[in-house]
């Protein structure tokens, strides 16, 4: 799941590269700045998912950062609920403004509501975030140029971390590329930033869930890490591995620019079609299987610690 | 005596040209980068970008539309 959301993600910028339509360089420039985001995925997936199902490195690696944390301190912030002091009484006006409905309908409407100012709340708190952060953001920027990959990475990690939204950086840059001011190469390091910056923000959600699942909650927040920054480490590492996500972006962007339908086709492809089919896939080969056996990953953690348990409770 | 002047002549030649193309070059990366400073200054501008992936489409949707209906 976590890798076909690395993939998933990056079709904001997919789509905000289509925008540039109107001027065929300006186009070629901003598709290919948004694809080698999808092909470095894609290639990640192609390396990491054979090897998991195999050997579970990362399951395996989670598990070993984990455990130690396993007789910590509590990170959570269970003791000090402040959003429920502060959401109390309007939840009690509105429960009382409901009174006469009936609990059914008033639960139903209650989570209707709910569900609706959920929506509203992130679409705000996404805009403030941006408002915020983009003083930060130009800094950490002003920063990085001229400063080699590296730079790059790191600058496209914190700049995701601030604006708590990797398709957000990414997507910014797309319009960068698209003027020419910015070379795809110049992009590529940063967009692996952002992949790494966006689990982070994971981690830190994981930090505040309590009870039974925080481990599990913290050990998929860990190989979402381990993932990605394996990913950036052995595909921008290695020099041959390195270039494939630039040829086939500027490949891609080559034929998008010359025949939009290839533009289509791709987004269609790997972002609906080739899941659908996946996910069909998988389901019946699972149809065919007698029994499958039960998962135990996060769970075997805390049943080897018995007294250190506690802290997940 | 006369080939080595030419061949000391060419050689001077030659390392005034790298010079003067290692220069442009450093002209060159430092107009980039101040451009790249430029850019990121209105960085804000981009947002707007994000926020009208839809509208992008449409433009997209458009011009798929009109590539197609010339080739008939």
């Amino acid at each position: 799941m976590i890798m076909g959301a690395n993939i998933g993600t990056t079709i904001t910028n997919t789509l905000v590269s289509l925008g540039h339509v109107r001027n065929g360089t300006e186009f070629k420039r901003a598709f290919a700045a948004a694809t080698i985001h999808d092909f470095f995925n894609l290639i990640s997936v192609v390396i990491f998912l054979p090897l998991e199902m195999m050997f579970h490195p990362l399951e395996k690696l989670s598990r070993w950062l984990v455990q130690p944390l396993l007789g910590g301190a509590s990170m959570d912030m269970g003791g000090l609920n402040f959003m429920k002091a502060v959401t109390k009484p309007p939840v009690s006006m509105i429960k009382q403004g409901l009174e006469g409905m009936g609990s059914l309908w008033a639960g139903i409407i209650m989570a209707i509501v709910g569900v609706i100012m959920i929506f509203l709340v992130i679409t705000l708190i996404g805009k403030l975030l941006r408002q915020l952060m983009v003083g930060r953001a130009k800094k950490i920027l002003h920063t990085a140029i001229g400063r080699g990959p590296v730079s790059g990475i790191m600058s496209g990690t914190l700049v995701t971390t601030l604006v708590q939204s990797s398709s957000t950086t990414t997507s910014l840059v797309v319009p960068l590329a698209g003027t020419g001011v910015f070379t795809l190469r110049q992009i590529y390091p940063f967009c692996l930033g952002a992949n790494i910056g966006t689990c982070i923000t994971a981690l830190l959600a994981a930090t505040a869930v309590s009870g039974e699942n925080a481990i599990f909650a913290l050990q998929i927040a860990t190989v979402h890490l381990i993932y990605n920054v394996l990913g950036v480490v052995v595909i921008y590492g290695i020099p041959y591995l390195r270039e494939l996500p630039i040829k086939a972006a500027e490949w891609l962007a080559e034929l998008a620019a010359g025949k939009k339908i290839f533009a289509l086709v791709y987004v269609v492809g790997v972002f609906f079609v080739i899941p659908a089919v996946l996910i069909a896939g998988s389901a019946a080969l699972d149809k065919k299987k007698p029994e499958a056996k039960p998962q135990i990953t996060a769970l075997q953690i805390s049943e080897k610690a018995p007294e250190t348990k506690s802290f997940f409770n | 005596m006369n080939s080595t002047t030419r061949r000391d002549r060419l050689e001077a030649e030659l390392r005034d040209v790298r010079e003067h193309v290692e220069s442009l070059e450093a002209e060159l990366q430092k107009v980039v980068t101040e451009e790249q400073h430029e850019t990121i200054d209105h960085l804000e501008d981009h947002f707007d970008a994000v926020e009208n992936r839809f509208k992008g489409l449409r433009d997209f949707w458009k011009a798929l539309i009109s590539e197609s209906s010339d080739k008939d």
